[in-house]
């Protein structure tokens, strides 16, 4: 029966896969199977887009069979539903917790090697690391690395080690550990920590020799000619979204510059990705995400009725959108469901909102036009500090990466100047950036995952590219 | 017990010996040795006829029928004694019976006569009474057991039907058969039946005689019988029993076991014990004869005999000497344990460096043990007398557990291809243990399907083996460095097995295990190769952090470590690496297969480029301790922990790395009070760049804090320690630093 469902698996056919487990569950109740199989139901029921189904077979699971490892498994599954979920910082931390108690649970003692366990220190550590609790995650990452037999989740966790040696400009020691997750194969840590490692490259080490720059180019290199390029995102994997105002094309192209889709939108605003790499546009009353996704509603704080001119939005890890909005000296918090604002973050230190920038970390940068400065906020809201400020004449966009260094684009000044974790300028290129290439009209700048900097000038038809 | 059977005549016969005098001794010189004086004690003369003569089946009813006759239910033991009866009457009409078969049917008889009479059959318990006295005209009924009438019915009809023969023989021991039947001798007139009796008289050296005599009912007559010598006689025994004896060529019987040992014990040495009864050899004549003993095993003995006279020739015992060699063992350690064939043995010249023993011949397996890591084993052959030197090369132990499950065809010929796998290893000394492993096993519960669970702990399973008390069994049965056995996946159909491999206390105390296909030469050769690989505890040093990056086609130097190699040879941070020992480098790992393949110390040209051009420079590699950790680089970490054993016993060995590298393989184990023992006792060098002291603290803080919140703030001094130091390494002085993780888990120690 057991072999029967995983070919019904295998196959695809997975309400007959999840009839055959479900049948095996109740016939042999008593076998030693029966704990694996009430597990499957719950994977599947999971794929199967029925969470609440899922959630109450994990706790069938760990109620009925406590010491089985699939039981380990169930808590597992339960943490990560719940993270996924999660709305709001506390339902993650509240995920966290589950995910925490795998190890209390199934100790070494009595379960030697068990992959669960070293899955739910892993996904705690990365929620840790949302809730800017470092020195959890790195001891949960520590405990996954050192204290635990090598899984497939081992290179993860020490990608996410070498991460949480970033905030504190350990560069050295997060690269030697990146290093050995790329030399560690070919998996998606590993794709993630050669980004890294070049960014650090990029970013720390050239600049200490004596050249910040590489070369200066044009993107996308053929195949897309811009009119009037307004607005520019780029994600993590070097995919970047365009948006030429001239022409109502939002356009989303491939790390190489290649399209991989356009969309005509009238009315729409600066672009953007989430932390999940989900691409989206603002306009007026959303955020709306592109190719495929749903609509954020954005209503008018107070009076109701759709957010008249958003011109800057990050979601964050739990879910909530926060905007910069014209007329605004603050910044607006929205619910993630409801799409109602749920607080005025800075409203006590009245900054002139231009721009907003999320990090790796959950982080918010609030570029403060007035105030000249960029403001980071923890990925609660909370008021950390100031991560840059600059004589500049008109700033207009700031991005960051996944190293901390925040990058202010000076529309007056046609300057993009780069800022270290610690808020020193470290860099500054423009107008005449090199490659017969002069900035004359920049609005947007956008820095992807491995450090490539990207500026949108109303007047070039291209975006600038700085390697 | 058998009690009744005691009673019969025939057991008094058995101990009525006859004392031989002494013949002289024949010439031998082999024998001259010998106590010839002793005086020996002659075989009795009337066959002793064991009781197993009787068939096993009549002698149990007749039993059985005893029993009952003695109990108030005697007639209930008719039915068994007429099958006594009608086994043995038949066959006594035609003289076909042996002495106690005769003696049986007239104890059976006698029962049922009394049984019949008893019940009133008055004729038919007449009927047995003549035809006992026909069987045993000697037999004589107990007055006070038996019923009187019937008691003087017996005595009429013994009157009327028996006589008595006085004999005089000589010799006097000469055996008388009666119609062909044995009869006791020497105890008083013989009794006969009336009528016409042949008589043969017999003696060893004599000529035989045959007469026919007729004694009259109720009377007694006289008779002498005097036999003619006409031939000498061997007696002889040997020690040990079973041994050919031929006499010029011939084979004339074989020695047999002593069914009264001690009987005659003050006469043979050694307290005649394991003698065999006296063989007696007849008709032999005067002359010179060659007289051979042999035995499988033994020397064969062989005398020449001088027979002058036709007498009785009693040889001294006959000691057959054991085949032997003689191994001399080279170079052996003294305190050495010596096992052959499984058998400890003191060595005849104990102490010294070439311990000797003496084997019988043939195939052997020494093994010579001194300690764990100190075992010799191989298997010789050795011929009789022959002196063999073997030099001793002690090797480290592995004790081949055997296999367990599997079909049972598969498993012998895996336990055999894995037995000589093991033994091409070459650097360990295989023992062979498969035969006396079960039972440990099997006592701790531990059979091939506990360990097929055990391999897919992987999947989460809780430990279902009791690793410990398994490591402790074998460590006291079979001392071994390591200890390995192999299961194949499946009883039925298996084309996978794991070998598993547990190493001695204080070894991690779990078994790795190895799955290898089934039928593959390359295979096995895997396997091999697993129990050969070495380590290696110091590896080339860089000084620098590489990394690759998507900003360049060439790793990029991250970091410089100063005083390093990389450093020494001008290398800068921001440098690309673009060539290494002459090969292009386009990656990290490029780079790190050059080092790795090159020797610490070696020189090797490095090309690097950086803003202001390419440069070409020597860089030489330094040497770094290496901690193997969670990788042991392809190897099984069981026998990495034997290897580190192993380099441990060099004279050379860096103690601390060895030291530090096995406290690693415990933590991964997750034996941390082993680990923080070994661990306070490592005496690691300072390192302000590299692996040394400050890795040592920080594995003893990451053990301590394992141990729970009593050890935590010693665990937070070891850590803080580690802390300090911030060019400390964890595995390499090129790889992951220490310092940024022992601040990770000091502050995780204190925000609990």
């Amino acid at each position: 029966m057991w072999q029967e469902a995983e070919r019904l698996v295998a196959g695809g056919d997975l309400d007959r896969a999840l009839d055959s487990y479900r049948l095996l569950v109740q016939q042999f109740r008593d076998d030693a199977l029966a704990p694996d199989a009430l597990l499957e139901v719950a994977r599947l029921e999971r794929l199967r887009d029925d969470p609440a189904a899922a959630r109450a077979t994990v706790a069938q699971l760990t109620e009925r069979y406590p010491r089985s490892p699939a039981a380990a498994e169930g808590f597992w599954l339960a943490a990560d539903l719940a993270a996924e979920s999660a709305t709001s910082f506390a339902a993650l931390d509240e995920a966290r917790t589950t995910f925490r108690r795998v190890p209390l649970l199934y100790g070494r003692d009595a379960y030697p090697v068990l992959p669960a366990r070293v899955a739910a220190r892993v996904r705690s550590a990365e929620l840790g690391i949302l809730l800017e609790d470092f020195a959890g995650a790195q001891a949960d990452l520590l405990a996954a690395i050192e204290e635990e037999p090598a899984t497939e989740w081992t290179p993860r966790a020490r990608l996410l080690l070498a991460r949480t040696y970033l905030p504190s400009a350990e560069w050295v020691a997060a690269a030697e550990i990146l290093q050995q997750v790329v030399d560690d194969g070919e998996d998606p840590a590993a794709a993630e920590a050669r980004r890294l490692l070049s960014l650090i490259h990029r970013r720390v080490v050239r600049p200490r020799g004596g050249s910040a720059w590489g070369a200066v180019a044009r993107f996308p290199p053929s195949g897309l000619a811009l009119r009037e390029p307004t607005g520019v995102a780029a994600d993590r994997d070097g995919e970047v979204l365009v948006l030429d105002d001239k022409d109502h094309v939002v356009a989303y192209l491939a790390e190489d510059g290649s399209v991989v889709a356009r969309r005509t939108l009238e009315g729409a605003g600066r672009p953007g990705f989430t932390l999940e790499g989900e691409p989206y546009v603002l306009r007026e009353g959303a955020a709306e995400l592109l190719f495929g996704g749903t609509r954020a509603t954005l209503a008018e704080p107070g009076r109701g009725g759709p957010l008249k001119s958003p011109y800057a939005a990050v979601r964050t890890a739990g879910g909530t959108w926060l905007v910069a909005a014209k007329g605004f000296r603050s910044v607006l918090a929205y619910e993630a469901v409801s799409g109602r604002v749920r607080d005025d973050l800075l409203a006590d230190r009245r900054p002139e909102p231009e721009d907003l920038a999320i990090d790796d970390y959950g982080r918010i940068y609030v570029l403060d036009r007035e105030g000249r400065q960029v403001l980071r906020l923890g990925p609660d809201g909370r008021f950390l500090g100031i991560a840059a400020r600059g004589e500049w004449r008109k700033p207009v966009a700031v991005a960051v990466d996944s190293l901390g260094y925040v990058y202010v684009l000076d529309r007056g000044a046609s300057r993009v100047e780069i800022f270290d974790p610690a808020g020193q300028r470290s860099a500054a290129i423009g107008p005449e950036v090199g490659g017969a290439v002069e900035l004359r009209d920049p609005v947007d700048l956008a820095v992807d995952g491995a450090g490539r900097v990207f500026v949108a000038d109303r007047k070039l038809p291209f975006l600038v590219l700085f390697e | 017990m058998r009690p009744a059977v005691r009673s019969l005549p025939w057991c008094a016969a058995r101990v009525a010996l006859l004392l031989l005098a002494v013949a002289a001794a024949p010439l031998a010189a082999q024998i001259e040795e010998e106590s010839l004086d002793a005086p020996e004690l002659a075989t009795p003369t009337a066959p002793a006829v064991a009781p197993a003569a009787v068939p096993a089946q009549v002698m149990e009813a007749f039993l059985r029928a005893e029993e009952i006759f003695r109990s108030p239910d005697r007639p209930a033991a008719v039915p068994l004694l007429d099958r006594v009866v009608q086994q043995l009457a038949p066959r006594h009409e035609v003289g076909a019976l042996s002495a106690a078969e005769v003696d049986l049917l007239a104890a059976a008889l006698s029962y049922r006569a009394q049984i019949l009479h008893q019940l009133g059959d008055a004729a038919a318990a007449e009927a047995d009474l003549r035809a006992l006295l026909a069987a045993r005209p000697g037999w004589r009924l107990e007055a006070d057991r038996v019923d009187g009438e019937l008691f003087a019915l017996y005595g009429d009809l013994r009157r009327q039907s028996v006589g008595e023969l006085e004999l005089e023989l000589d010799p006097v021991a000469a055996e008388v058969l009666v119609d062909g039947v044995p009869v006791v001798t020497g105890e008083g007139p013989l009794p006969l039946l009336a009528g016409p009796r042949t008589l043969e008289v017999l003696h060893p050296g004599y000529a035989p005689q045959a007469l026919m005599v007729e004694v009259a009912a109720g009377q007694s007559e006289s008779l002498r019988v005097t036999l003619e010598r006409v031939s000498a006689v061997i007696r002889l025994r040997t020690r040990p029993p079973g041994a050919e004896v031929l006499l010029d060529g011939e084979l004339r019987g074989t020695t047999a076991a002593d069914d009264q040992p001690g009987r005659d014990a003050a006469l043979l040495p050694a307290g005649g014990a394991d003698f065999s009864r006296t063989m007696v050899i007849d008709g032999v004549q005067p002359g010179l004869h060659l007289l051979e003993v042999r035995k499988a095993g033994f020397r064969p003995y062989r005398a020449e005999l001088e027979i002058r006279e036709a007498i009785d020739y009693p040889m001294p015992p006959i000691v057959l000497e054991a085949e032997t060699g003689q191994v001399v063992l080279v170079d052996a350690p003294p305190e050495a344990t010596l096992i052959v064939d499984g058998t400890v043995m003191r060595p005849e010249n104990p102490g010294s460096s070439r311990p000797r023993l003496t084997l019988p011949p043939g195939e052997h397996r020494i093994t010579v043990s001194a300690g764990r890591s100190r075992i010799f084993s191989t298997r010789f052959t050795l011929g009789d007398r022959q002196a063999l030197e073997i030099p001793v090369r002690p090797q480290p132990g592995l004790a081949f557990l055997g296999v367990l499950g599997g079909d049972p065809q598969v498993a012998r010929g895996l336990q055999q291809s894995l037995g000589v796998t093991l033994e091409r290893a070459d650097r360990w000394a295989v023992l062979d243990r498969a035969a006396e492993a079960r039972a440990h096993f099997a006592a701790l519960g531990i059979d091939a399907e506990a360990l097929r669970r055990a391999a897919s702990d992987g999947a989460g399973g809780p430990s279902t083996i009791d690793w410990p008390a398994l490591q402790a069994r074998l460590d006291r049965d079979f001392p071994a460095l390591v200890h390995v056995f192999a299961v194949p996946t499946s009883d039925l159909v298996a084309t996978t097995a794991d070998l598993w491999v547990l190493p001695a206390a204080p070894g991690p105390a779990r078994a790795d295990r190895l799955r290898f296909s089934l039928g593959s030469p390359e295979e096995l050769e895997r396997v091999r190769a697993a129990f050969t690989s070495t380590l290696r505890l110091r590896t080339p040093w860089l000084g620098a952090v590489v990394a690759d990056s998507a900003a360049a086609p060439h790793p990029v130097v991250i970091d410089v470590t100063p005083g390093g190699p990389a450093a020494a040879a001008g290398v800068s941070a921001g440098d690309l690496v673009v060539a290494a020992a002459g090969v292009p480098i386009l990656a990290h790992a490029g780079l790190a297969d050059r080092i790795r393949a090159a020797e610490a110390g070696e020189t090797i040209p490095f090309g690097v480029q950086s803003a202001s051009g390419t440069r070409a420079l020597e860089l030489t590699l330094g040497s770094s301790p290496s901690i193997l950790g969670r990788d042991t680089g392809g190897m099984l970490p069981a026998l990495a922990y034997t290897e580190l054993v192993l380099l441990g016993e060099r004279p050379d060995a860096e103690r601390w790395l060895i030291e530090l590298n096995a406290a690693v393989i415990l933590i991964a184990n997750g034996q941390w009070e082993d680990a923080v023992r070994l661990l306070r006792e490592v005496d690691a060098p300072e390192a302000p760049h590299g692996v040394g002291r400050a890795t040592v603290d920080y594995w003893l803080g990451v053990a301590l804090s394992a141990l729970g919140p009593s050890l935590r703030s010693a665990a937070q001094e070891a850590l803080g320690r580690a802390a300090a130091v911030p060019g400390a390494r964890l595995e390499h002085a090129d790889g992951a630093f220490v310092a940024p993780r022992a601040q990770a888990r000091l502050r995780a120690l204190v925000s609990r």
